[in-house]
């Protein structure tokens, strides 16, 4: 049966050496447990494929290309990132339960080389985005971004968290600053705690951007440019030119400039990764007694 | 949340009744789908520890399952 979403069940089709040229192909490698043919997305239905070449034998062509596996995987960050609550059912969303696994298979597949991610995101839920975006910063192998439409609030940190950020002519980014909903305990404490995940933020952002904080906060809070909210809307190269992204351009670029990467790293496979991921010998490290009691934590909104 | 659509949007019928999920075992992995009619489901979360499950195509969230195939 074929639902359009791959093919269930038993295929004899003989499946293609070297998925993609200039690619050693898959024979070296251990099958992965997703290349049995039938999970296998690039095949149509064994009956229908079957058919199809006799036909072409029939005509007299000797070569069959196989399907074409793509060394790049694309993970498309889309709507709202969702947190841990379940958003609903009107609201299109990026689901982090989903991305973070797909993300360590796509670490060990060692099919794929080069990860894609495309945003067009109206933001979410911090944690969630944080999460993803730390998980792509912590990719092994290369990553480039490319904003279209928007990527807005949270999506900039998943946008700069890959090693070299796209962002398209006409798409934007707005930098506004974190707003919490719901019931608000009206102490204090709730404006420490709203600066600290405001901080958690541009950490990462600047961390992982030419954006220096000072500009960062300027922009976040900046007065009379957004209709509801504070904060700015960078078009295509002002984001550029602000140090948020690295570069403008469309799908080509990303994908030369990943298929670029791929081959840097391949020429020095046996280095280590971009930096210490994890600087435990700088961490400083606080007795618990110092710990702030009752921090906040968990859900954030 | 940090977002740029308005809370009132986002959270536009909240208050609904979420709709009733079922765990199920689907070529090896499980898979917690919504039903949506006799024998189909889709998929909402895959419940596994195996990451290359989260690459099948079939079990991406919002994929339809057929139960009888």
């Amino acid at each position: 049966m074929d639902n359009g979403l791959g093919t269930v069940g038993g295929s004899k089709v003989p499946r293609a050496e070297g998925f993609y040229p200039g690619v050693e192909g898959p024979a070296e490698e251990p099958l992965m447990p997703f290349e049995e043919p039938n999970h296998d997305p690039q095949e149509q239905d064994p009956a229908a494929q079957q058919a199809a070449l006799e036909n072409i034998k029939e005509l007299g062509q000797t070569e069959v290309p196989g399907p074409m596996v793509s060394r790049i995987h694309c993970i498309n960050i889309v709507g709202q990132v969702e947190g841990h609550v379940l958003l609903p059912p009107r609201n299109k969303t990026t689901k982090y339960e989903h991305i973070i696994p797909q993300l360590v298979a796509v670490e060990q597949n060692p099919r794929i080389q080069g990860v894609l991610v495309i945003l067009n995101t109206v933001g979410g839920d911090i944690e969630a985005g944080l999460a993803i975006a730390e998980m792509i910063k912590g990719l092994s192998k290369p990553s480039v971004s490319l904003v279209l439409g928007g990527g807005h609030s949270i999506g900039a940190p998943i946008a700069v968290a890959a090693r070299h950020s796209f962002i398209a002519d006409s798409a934007t980014v707005t930098v506004h600053p974190i707003r919490l909903t719901g019931l608000v305990v009206g102490v204090p404490q709730t404006y420490e705690y709203l600066d600290k995940m405001q901080d958690r933020v541009i950490r990462f952002i600047t961390e992982n951007s030419r954006i220096t904080p000072e500009r960062l906060r300027e922009l976040m809070f900046r007065t009379g440019d957004l209709m509801r909210d504070i904060g700015t809307v960078l078009i295509g190269k002002e984001a550029v030119a602000a140090g948020l992204i690295d570069e403008l351009g469309g799908l080509h670029k990303a994908v030369t400039k990943l298929e670029k990467l791929i081959e840097e790293q391949k020429s020095q496979s046996n280095e280590p990764l971009d930096g210490p991921l994890w600087q435990a010998e700088n961490a400083e490290i606080l007795p618990v007694k110092d710990i702030p009691l009752g921090s906040p934590g968990g859900v954030d909104h | 949340m940090w977002t740029i659509v308005p809370p009132e949007l986002v959270w536009e019928g909240v208050e609904r009744e979420p709709k009733k999920l079922q765990q199920i075992q689907w070529h090896n992995a499980q898979v917690l789908i919504e039903p949506i009619d006799f024998g189909r489901g889709r998929v909402v979360q895959v419940l596994s520890t195996e990451p290359n499950d989260f690459l099948r195509p079939d079990l991406a969230p919002g994929a339809i399952i057929n139960l009888g195939s």
